[in-house]
């Protein structure tokens, strides 16, 4: 408990040290991708892929204050990277013919009422997000930083005093100039 | 449309109230162009996930690969049979083999002539005590434990805060080169070309750079900066010399 205190600590505490103290959790619990070929069935990449994906919600979840501290760090990992095993074995059983390399649906479409998502649901197309993908790398290295670091959690104050800006206004607007940079590069190749 | 995308960020950061996310709901349920800029948000929102978590199990794995390399255990060597042992030469010689033509590649392709060098000279940059230089020397300790991002954010910092650091711009320009972001090293090392200093290596920087990036007319663009630099005895020169005679 006293480490699991400490890590907690440390994922809220500056950028350096949160990245020091993932390394630790990463390290501490990797034999859960053992138990996911086991228990689950997947084969090592699935396991893993489950794993990592599961480790970085988690510390979304403790940075942004959703985990409650009532469960053990270990059982909360373990909970999340269960479940994010469940996904994959079910959707490893409905696309047998498909080699699957997508995340799970990430928890920004789930935010939107049903009669909504399936509205937007069906716009969220591979051919979108593939677009996006190869985009992203054109829109130059500074902007994918900032975007990828505000997704990394860190908010525009932060994202300011490691980037160097002068306050979180200017990463703001900065960051929305990106967004509308790649949509508007989407829009010419889309 | 920034607005449109500020509108959209705030309702999946939950900083609209009650009646205002039913607005939004309801917009977005009936207004295709407005649920079709929604879904670029949560697309984008989804690669740009993907893009982190690569980035941080390439971070998290890069500790315990070496740690695994560090206790990996020595494994003993079972007593061989003739026909082992034939078998071994033969897997020798096949090695040998493939070893020469790798050397061979190796000395001859000038994009990997290029990669050799800076894995040689500059995998680890030299620190010194220097304390008026923290930043600087911070990013140096990130370049060499290969945490390229953070050691970019370092010099770029220096680079703004001190627009006369040659060093930084160097510095960055080799992270750049470290990251394969040719087209950004380039460009940082045409920068320091053009700054007065002492000693600049700028030019021959910029050429590595070309002959590993191994773009259409890379290759001369790098001979031409070779010739100056051998020609206006700048920093690197008798490498560029040497390189001429090869490519």
């Amino acid at each position: 408990m006293e480490q699991d205190t400490q890590i907690l600590h440390g994922l809220k505490a500056d950028y350096a040290e949160r990245c020091r103290q993932e390394k630790q959790l990463y390290e501490r619990y990797f034999y859960f991708v053992d138990e996911g070929c086991k228990k689950y069935s997947l084969n090592y990449d699935d396991s893993f892929s489950a794993y990592s994906d599961a480790l970085l919600s988690a510390i979304h979840n403790i940075i942004n204050d959703r985990f409650d501290g009532r469960s053990s760090l270990k059982t909360y990992l373990y909970q999340i990277f269960s479940n994010k095993c469940i996904d994959l074995v079910r959707k490893n059983a409905t696309n047998k013919q498909q080699v699957h390399k997508t995340m799970p649906v990430a928890d920004t479409l789930n935010q939107l009422p049903d009669n909504v998502k399936n509205v937007v649901e069906k716009l969220v197309t591979s051919e979108l997000k593939a677009n996006i993908k190869k985009q992203l790398e054109n829109i130059g290295q500074k902007c994918k930083e900032v975007l990828v670091m505000f997704e990394d959690g860190l908010t525009d104050k932060e994202i300011a005093e490691l980037l160097a800006y002068s306050n979180a206004a200017v990463v703001k607007t900065t960051r929305l100039r990106c967004l509308e940079k790649l949509r508007e590069k989407i829009t010419v190749t889309g | 449309m920034p607005d449109t995308l500020e509108y959209i960020e705030a309702y999946f950061q939950q900083t609209l109230n009650n009646e205002e996310r039913k607005v939004f709901e309801t917009k977005c349920a009936t207004d295709e162009a407005f649920a079709k800029e929604v879904a670029f948000y949560i697309s984008t929102r989804q690669v740009l996930r993907e893009t982190l978590l690569n980035n941080k199990t390439a971070e998290w794995q890069a500790d315990t690969i070496k740690q695994e390399e560090d206790i990996t255990p020595v494994i003993s060597i079972p007593k061989r049979t003739i026909f082992n042992r034939y078998i071994t030469y033969a897997a020798a010689a096949c090695l040998l083999l493939f070893a020469s033509v790798y050397l061979f590649e190796a000395n001859t392709s000038p994009k990997k002539l290029a990669a050799n060098y800076i894995q040689t000279n500059y995998s680890n940059l030299s620190q010194t005590m220097d304390a008026s230089h923290d930043s600087l020397q911070t990013g140096i300790a990130a370049y060499n434990n290969k945490d390229y991002s953070k050691a970019l954010q370092l010099f770029e910092w220096v680079e703004k805060n001190d627009p006369a650091n040659g060093d930084a711009k160097k510095f960055a320009g080799l992270t750049y080169l470290q990251q394969q972001n040719y087209d950004e090293a380039v460009q940082q090392f045409d920068e320091l070309a053009n700054m007065k200093l002492f000693s600049n290596p700028g030019d021959f920087l910029k050429a590595v750079t070309l002959l590993e990036r191994n773009q259409p007319r890379d290759k001369e663009e790098a001979k031409k900066l070779f010739q100056k630099v051998v020609t206006e005895k700048e920093e690197g020169s008798e490498k560029a010399e040497e390189w001429l005679k090869k490519l």
